[in-house]
């Protein structure tokens, strides 16, 4: 008995083995090709969109920063400036450092899921932007 | 009169000034905005464009972590020496 239930449960889990695709080459029907048996992409994977937005947001958010802590340096702006640069600079780090994790992470596989980076440089970028709110840099 | 005088003069002096920097601002952000709008709205800028985008980012990354010229008198961040 105990046999049999080896067996069959070492049928199951061969089941669950990754076999390469049929046609690795083809284009599903699902995607608007004809071929029934190639591999679909998984549509819970974050696409490369997602990070763009996050990426050029990003983009936009460090534009500002930067013209601000030129006059800043330029002694354009009150002498305050120069606290509010200073407190940001850490947060423009992180965002920095996210995007870079990001980045490599959607380049280096592109059909697994991203989301938890591309979560964790969105947070960061927020968490970017929130301050240079609270420090007036706009 | 001279009063007026002074302040618009010192309104003007204001407004060259600072619109020089405003006009910088705009035009580092702008290539961004339009990105991040296309995209929303589903066509996107190209690889290409999207690379060049990355680099401009590289390059603001590096202008933004520069540190601040040494703080005078009048600064917060200034220590006077002992």
């Amino acid at each position: 008995m105990n046999r049999i239930v080896i067996v069959l449960l070492g049928v199951t889990l061969a089941s669950c083995a990754n076999i390469p695709a049929l046609d690795p080459s083809g284009r599903s029907v699902l995607e608007g090709g004809k071929s029934f048996v190639a591999p679909i992409t998984n549509p819970l994977v974050t696409k490369k969109s997602e990070f763009n937005i996050v990426n050029n947001s990003f983009g936009g958010a460090l534009a500002v920063f930067v013209n601000f802590r030129d006059a800043c340096a330029d002694r354009l702006l009150p002498p305050a400036c120069r606290t509010a640069v200073q407190k940001t600079v850490p947060y423009l780090r992180k965002a920095q450092g996210t995007r870079n994790a990001a980045r490599f992470f959607v380049k280096k596989y592109p059909k697994l899921d991203a989301r938890n980076v591309v979560e964790a440089f969105r947070d960061a970028v927020n968490d970017f932007k929130v301050i240079q709110m609270e420090q007036g840099i706009q | 009169m001279n009063s007026a005088l002074a302040i618009a003069l010192m309104v003007v002096t204001k407004l060259i000034e600072y619109a020089p920097r405003v006009v910088q601002t705009l035009n580092d952000l702008r290539p961004f905005a339009t990105a991040v709008f296309t995209e929303i709205k589903g066509s996107g800028p190209t690889e290409q464009e999207q690379a060049d985008l990355d680099a401009q980012i590289d390059v603001l990354y590096e202008r933004a972590i520069k540190p601040l010229p040494p703080p005078q008198p009048g600064d917060p961040d200034y220590v006077k020496d002992k």
